[in-house]
Formats: structure tokens, C-alpha cells, sequence
């Protein structure tokens, strides 16, 4: 069985840090974690391709969630990668719009390893 | 959750009859994420240095905890969750307004004071015989009476 590749984005490294640990605690058959600290870095790492999903802060310096979400139909490395969205603030308005510019989920912060599955594991059945 | 542990409130031990009071001078570190919008304030997170690398090293592993600018940034994302679930709270101001990135003030003997007058709810929690505390909201008080949306979501906090 291959290992899935996985982007996280967060400009705080401990929060890459948990949720790849959250992510390895769900079973999944992980890979190298990929990382990057902010959209645009995300878009570099999407342009290299063959990433299983991405899951990716809201709010980001440089570049956020959002506007990672609204770039990523131009790139056709990026064609069906499902992307989750992770959140601190409780901006129903900000989830609405993740979830209509292409987010297929989202998680909020504080989240257990039980609810990443949840929202990833639907989301990677005709991979795994 | 993030720091995979339970906290119960924190009991100060008695003071000695005679005892001095304690000072107002901190020491240790303050994480802060600001909102701005339909309610304007402040919550803070503050512990001492050791407390605050021990919660770092149970968010992000014991290999980086030891590192000043890992221990700033896992008390930043505590505070912003903080923050940010007090905001989710309070659903009549949720989509109007918005978090500051986390700042980590760290030292000696330094003190905090709004420039505003406020006042100032602080709630203090044991985790593992130190004590955290944790200001959900500097200016809430004071914000409740500018503003129509915040004295519905006063009401909400106080209950």
C-alpha cells in the first residue's frame, strides 16, 4: 500500500506538529509530512504535485486559507485533491465561504485525533 | 485538548498572617491575541517559563520545547484558541469581528495595563501544581456598555 502524501499549512509550527500527530494517530498510512507555513508556500508545494490532500489554516500571513483555496482550481496539480480547512475563530461567515470556493470540510482548533479521521478519512476512500 | 491534559481550577495557597501582598509585577510569559470589530479587547494567557515550556513540549513534542521560539508560538496558539473559541461563543458578534495574531511577551518583572479603563476577569487553572491564568477578556465589561452587540454577548458570558 502506498503512503499518502499530506500537505499541512499553518504558520505556527506547532500546530503542523499536532496535526500531523493527529494525523498518525488515526492510522493512516502516512509519508513524509509535507509542510508549509503560508498559502504561497502551499501553492509551491501543490505545484510539485501528487499530494493526497491538504489540510490548511484559515488565517495565514502572507497568503490564507482562503485565498489558497480560490488559486488552487488554476493548477491542475491540484485537480481533485480534497482540502480541509482548519480554524480558530468561530466566523460562520469565513466557514461558509471556505466551504463554497472548494473546501470539502473543515476542522476547528481545539480538535481531537478522533475528528481529523472523521474529516479525512471519508475524503481519501478511492485512494486508500 | 491541544496539550493533551485536563486543567482544574488553581487553589493559591493561604497566606501567612502578616504576609506582605502579593505584587502586581509578572514574570514569566504573557501570550496575547487581541479582537477588534464589534467587540474590542484582549485575552491573555500568562504562566511562569518553566510551566510554559512544559505545555510546549506536550503540544509539540519533547525534541522542540526547549526552543524559545516553539514555546512562544504553542502559548500563541493556546491564547488564539482561547480567543477564538470565547469569540464562537458569543454568536451575535462571532462574523463581526476578528483576532489579532498571537503576540508572546516574556521577562521579569513587567506589568500589564489597559490603556482604556477596564476591568479585568482572570480565571487561574493548575496544570500539574503550577498555576495558569488565563483573562478571556480584558475590555469585555467595558465594551458591554458602547455597544449594542456586546451587551447581548455580556449577557451570554455571564452566564
Amino acid at each position: 500500500m502506498r503512503k499518502l502524501k499530506i500537505l499541512i499549512v499553518d504558520d505556527s509550527a506547532v500546530m503542523r506538529k499536532i496535526v500531523e500527530r493527529a494525523l498518525r494517530q488515526t492510522g493512516l498510512n502516512l509519508g513524509e509530512g509535507l509542510e508549509a507555513s503560508n498559502g504561497a508556500e502551499a501553492l509551491a508545494e501543490v505545484q510539485k504535485g501528487s499530494l493526497d490532500i491538504i489540510l490548511s489554516d484559515i488565517n495565514m500571513p502572507v497568503m490564507d486559507g482562503l485565498e489558497v483555496l480560490k488559486s488552487l482550481p488554476g493548477i491542475e496539480a491540484a485537480k481533485g485533491v480534497p482540502v480541509i480547512m482548519i480554524t480558530t475563530e468561530g466566523s460562520e461567515a469565513r466557514v461558509v465561504e471556505a466551504l463554497s470556493v472548494g473546501a470539502k470540510g473543515y476542522l476547528r482548533k481545539p480538535f481531537t485525533p478522533e475528528q481529523v479521521k472523521e474529516r479525512v478519512s471519508p475524503l481519501l476512500v478511492g485512494v486508500l | 485538548m491541544m496539550a493533551g491534559t485536563r486543567l482544574t481550577p488553581f487553589v493559591p495557597p493561604a497566606a501567612e498572617p502578616g504576609a506582605e501582598a502579593v505584587s502586581q509585577e509578572q514574570s514569566g510569559l504573557t501570550a496575547m491575541v487581541g479582537t477588534a470589530g464589534a467587540l474590542c479587547s484582549m485575552t491573555t494567557i500568562r504562566c511562569s517559563s518553566d510551566t510554559a515550556i512544559k505545555l510546549a513540549t506536550k503540544m509539540a513534542g519533547d525534541e522542540t520545547a526547549k526552543d524559545p521560539n516553539i514555546v512562544s508560538d504553542a502559548m500563541g496558539e493556546l491564547c488564539n484558541m482561547v480567543a477564538g473559541n470565547f469569540k464562537a461563543k458569543l454568536t451575535s458578534l462571532a462574523d463581526h469581528c476578528m483576532l489579532s495574531v498571537p503576540t508572546v511577551t516574556s521577562g521579569d518583572n513587567y506589568v500589564m495595563q489597559a490603556v482604556e479603563p477596564s476591568e479585568v476577569l482572570q480565571v487561574a487553572f493548575n496544570f500539574e501544581a503550577s498555576p495558569i491564568y488565563i483573562s478571556p477578556n480584558h475590555a469585555l465589561l467595558n465594551a458591554a456598555k458602547s455597544s449594542p452587540a456586546s451587551r447581548s454577548s455580556s449577557s451570554n458570558f455571564t452566564h
